[in-house]
């Protein structure tokens, strides 16, 4: 994505907004049809697979292998990993024609079943999902870079959590100061990993003509080194699906693609196989080198894998992983302050999250929120349990989108749907969805009751801040000083100058 | 809410957004209020400062240099933070590597050119079909070769430099000590219960003399030709303080960086005598071998076994130890004996034939055994098996037991190598009954670890020491998770 432009544009749009004030519903249909040419196809390939590929391929062939029981069967794990990916991937792409709003599956869960559930999923996504993942991701990238200085043993403690701490503070503040050099970064860091995984295939490769694939011989390949069951598969499964996690991504910018009806399943058809070959051919390139046995035992597979093969290059695998951490931090601070974009406008979030600075348009106090929140949870530090929590209910809302995909076809079978996807493909994802939640549910049952334990806290929070319409004067008075002196500190404004749009919205006190 | 006070407002001088552009349908907001709104002196409407009302409220100089000094307070705290995560990584302690000699790098194989009989039948000496096993010692990770037998009983100081004719032509000995060179393996020769001190009846010491030089001229002979080094047993008369130096010196002169030559002194009693001169003790012999198995007349049991290990682990060792199994052992425990020696700190000296655990006739000697092949390349990779810290575990549960019971039931034995973070358990069930782990025998381990080896070959993949149940005449290998680590 070109951020040069889009800003140019956008810049130029202000202006004219202001000079032809009287003309403005006829400016803003104007300039909404400048801002959908700005995604063609190669940029909307571009938006999925560098979202798609990150970190998790990386860290998940590990749990695969130890879930799969087989490098065959892994490597089957993997394949179908990508067909299910796809499958929600279209079902997405109909709701983001259908549905043109941005906040992703946020909006469509809000516009199909109502408020409540839309702020369920918007609770436990601000306030669990998205700090966690940053968190994660965070430590990862310190680990990583830590790793040259402790080959052997897992860094200190204290240094990693700083280390994280400071890469968020630092990437919170690029992407506060400037949008451009938000997506700079995030273009870099594409290019980087990119990078690493081709050169992990092509060495595999390599290895591959030169007779070393012992593990990749079919009796060899499909050895089990446990017995097969239902719940190891679904682990498998979701450990995979981490690796994939961000095909939803897209559809942030849905109305911004150019073409949507066209361009949108090329480029689910594009985007989805082409990464379902680069992780695949990125196994058989690590088990070309490794043993299972080795596999399993790594702490860090490309980092084992480089050390084996890439000599005196062996240093490029860390420093590969820790760009491309470094990247899914800035990825996911851009994401999630758009979704609180999203929910401070339909009023499930305080009024000051929708705000952007009055000159770099960048949403500074939904980034400190975030940032905020992913400060505690390093603080908090057990990211074990969070990490299968986070793959649940990331699951979870999953499902829920694509299941109001058949609820609205069957309440409103007439709506315009420029795409309009087979019947079979969310029945298909639900299918593997139920399997995938209820093996989940059964192998970690505390993890996940906790899990819907925290999301349903949001309930009451939903019906004393939204729905809760009397609230007495002074919480008002409240309300309208924090926010004043948010907006003085920050210098920030709400998106739109029209007196129409600022209308007063119910908050809820909390937060 | 309560805002950060690092809060970071910035001046991008860049601006746009697509927060900008919100389309008309989405500007509307999803939730219809229900009733109508209140009596107007109830409920009074705020709405948010506008762009004119910001810039006039915040614009001022006053606000700028408020945000200006916010920034710069989030950069002095994001630059403590770092400096923080540097110094902890700088002031942390890190394990590294020593610098280890090739006799401390290389395994040691004890070789009788003797038992290859088989040369009688195609005219060919036995060196010459010790000449022909290079590539096999090499390929198994041999890294040098003790040549016992070499010279026979009739040898002397005299004439050290005559080998037996039953297995070659000094020619041919040479030729091997060239071709292991160039195979990579190097030899050392064993003087061992050799008479190289003959005693007479006068006891001249001119005679002592001379017999001493001519031993120098020997080993001088023996290192010109590429000898790497020399063994002797700690009963032979030269194993005294006197001619070991004599003989250090011999070794340094003959030394280079790359290619160090060695004195071993294999060890047949429970402790070392003590030479003479103490203050040399410690550089005057490279390698001291030590028996885990004491030699007797009779083959020993099970228990029998277990105890002499448990003895032999629990000695205090020299810096750089050396194993060896020494005496014989029932035919079931070659297994885990062959693990517990590749597992033990030091250099383990395995005798020709021991990789194999089960020889049938020397003829078969073609393909290593796979669990020889796991230990050695295990061994290679890990350097807590090569020179991590040995600590031996005892188990409480052998404490309770009556002893009666201590007769029929052979305990567990269990060690840990360890280097920096990484550590190895080792558990052996020697008993011939299947042996299920008190789940509170490791109390200070973590929970769990992965399968490295063991003596079946069939044990992979994650464990848990909870639920550990050996089998009979079983090793085996787990390395151990980290504490906070996570899959």
């Amino acid at each position: 994505m070109d951020g040069t432009e889009t800003n140019r544009r956008n810049c130029a749009k202000s202006e004219q907004q202001k000079m032809l004030d009287s003309r403005g519903n006829q400016s803003g249909s104007k300039d909404r049809v400048t801002l959908k040419k700005e995604i063609g196809l190669l940029s909307a390939c571009a938006i999925i697979i560098g979202n798609i590929i990150g970190s998790g391929i990386f860290i998940s062939p590990k749990g695969v292998l130890d879930h799969a029981g087989s490098v065959g069967f892994s490597l089957i794990v993997w394949v179908l990993g990508g067909g299910i990916c796809a499958l929600g991937s279209l079902c997405y792409a109909e709701l983001g024609v259908t549905i043109p709003k941005s906040g992703g599956d946020y909006s469509y869960v809000t516009e199909i079943f109502g408020g409540l559930v839309g702020f369920l999923l918007l609770w436990s996504a601000v306030l669990i999902m998205y700090p966690t993942t940053l968190a994660v991701i965070a430590l990862t990238f310190s680990n990583y870079v830590l790793q040259p200085a402790f080959p052997n043993c897992l860094p200190p403690y204290i240094a990693t959590r700083l280390l994280s701490t400071t890469c968020v503070l630092f990437l919170t503040w690029v992407n506060c100061s400037s949008v451009r050099w938000g997506t700079r970064i995030q273009d870099v860091f594409t290019v980087g990993k990119l990078l690493a995984l081709v050169l992990i295939i092509v060495v595999g490769m390599v290895q591959i003509a030169k007779g070393h694939y012992d593990a990749l011989e079919p009796q060899a390949a499909f050895e089990f080194i446990k017995d097969p069951s239902v719940g190891q598969i679904a682990l498998a499964f979701l450990q995979a699906s981490f690796a994939y996690s961000g095909w939803n991504f897209l559809n942030y910018v849905t109305e911004e693609v150019v073409e949507p009806r066209k361009n949108l399943p090329r480029a689910i058809y594009i985007s989805i196989p082409l990464v379902t070959l680069v992780y695949t051919l990125t196994n058989i390139a690590y088990f070309s080198s490794m043993s299972p046995q080795e596999l399993l035992e790594s702490n860090a597979v490309a980092v084992t894998f480089g050390e084996k093969l890439l000599g005196m290059f062996s240093w490029v695998m860390p420093i590969s992983v820790a760009l491309s951490t470094f990247g899914g931090i800035n990825g996911y601070l851009f994401t999630s302050s758009r979704l609180c974009f999203s929910g401070a406008r339909e009023g499930h979030l305080p009024y000051l999250l929708a705000m952007i600075h009055l000159k770099s348009c960048t949403p500074i106090p939904a980034l400190i929120v975030c940032c905020t929140a992913t400060i505690v949870i390093l603080c908090i530090g057990d990211t074990h349990n969070l990490i299968n929590y986070v793959s649940f209910i990331n699951y979870l809302s999953y499902g829920v989108t694509i299941a109001g995909l058949l609820y609205y076809r069957w309440k409103k079978p007439n709506m315009f749907r420029p795409i309009k996807v087979n019947l079979l493909v969310p029945c298909s994802y639900l299918v593997f969805w139920a399997v995938l939640l209820g093996f989940s549910l059964y192998s970690e049952p505390v993890v996940c009751g906790m899990g819907l334990v925290i999301m349903l806290t949001g309930v009451p929070i939903y019906f004393i801040g939204v729905q809760w319409k009397n609230k007495p004067q002074w919480i008002y008075s409240a309300i309208e000083r924090v926010t004043y002196l948010g907006q003085k500190m920050c210098y920030v404004v709400f998106p739109q100058d029209d007196p129409s749009e600022i209308q007063p919205l119910t908050e809820k006190s909390e937060l | 809410m309560t805002l950060k006070v690092e809060g970071d407002p910035a001046y991008g001088s860049v601006s746009g957004a697509r927060f900008t552009d919100v389309e008309g349908s989405e500007s509307v907001p999803l939730l219809t209020p229900g009733p109508p709104p209140p009596p107007p002196a109830r409920r009074r409407a705020w709405k948010p400062l506008s762009r004119e009302e910001l810039e006039r409220c915040a614009g001022g100089p006053q606000w700028r240099k408020f945000r200006r000094r916010l920034v710069l307070c989030f950069w002095i705290c994001w630059m403590l933070l770092l400096g923080a995560a540097v110094l902890i990584v700088i002031r942390s302690p890190r394990a590294t590597s020593p610098v280890l000699h090739w006799w401390q790098r290389d395994l040691i194989y004890r070789l009788q050119p003797m038992l290859f009989l088989d040369a009688d039948r195609q005219q060919d000496s036995r060196i010459n079909r010790v000449c022909e096993r290079l590539p096999y010692l090499k390929s198994v990770g041999a890294g040098a070769v003790i040549l016992e037998g070499l010279f026979g009983n009739s040898s002397s100081s005299t004439n050290l430099t005559e080998i037996d004719q039953n297995l070659g032509t000094l020619p041919q000995l040479t030729q091997l000590i060239t071709e292991s060179r160039k195979a990579g393996v190097r030899v050392i020769l064993d003087l061992c219960e050799l008479d190289l001190f003959e005693q007479e009846s006068n006891n001249d010491t001119a005679v002592w003399s001379g017999a001493s030089e001519s031993i120098q001229y020997s080993l001088r002979y023996w290192l010109d030709h590429g000898v790497s080094g020399f063994g002797i047993c700690d009963t032979d008369a030269a194993f005294s303080a006197k001619t070991l130096m004599e003989w250090n010196k011999l070794m340094q002169e003959f030394s280079s960086q790359d290619d160090e030559r060695i004195l071993m002194v294999r060890q047949t009693g429970n402790t070392l005598p003590v030479l003479n001169v103490s203050s040399f003790a410690g550089s005057l012999v490279e390698l001291v071998t030590k028996s885990l198995i004491p030699p007797s007349h009779h083959p020993l049991s099970t228990a029998e076994v277990a105890e002499a290990i448990e003895v032999s682990l629990q000695m205090p060792q020299r810096d750089w130890p050396s194993w060896t199994v020494g005496g014989g052992v029932p035919r079931e425990l070659n297994r885990a004996i062959l693990l517990l020696i590749m597992t033990l700190p030091g250099t383990p000296i395995i005798k020709y034939g021991d990789e194999l655990s089960s020889a049938q006739g020397w003829n078969r000697l073609n393909q290593p055994l796979a669990l020889f092949q796991s230990l050695s390349q295990s061994r290679a990779r890990e350097e807590a098996l090569h020179f991590g810290r040995f600590t031996f575990l005892s188990f409480n549960t052998s404490l309770p037991s009556s002893s009666g019971l201590n007769t029929t039931d052979t305990p567990l034995l269990a060690y840990l190598r360890s280097w920096g973070c990484v550590h190895f358990l080792v558990l052996f069930n020697l008993g011939s009954a299947p042996h299920t782990m008190d789940p509170d025998w490791a109390p200070s381990l973590p929970e769990g670890g992965v399968f490295v080896t063991s003596t079946g070959l069939d044990r992979f993949g994650p464990v848990s020491l909870n639920t550990i149940k050996m089998q009979p005449h079983e090793a085996i290998v787990i390395k151990l998770f980290e504490s906070d680590s996570s899959s």
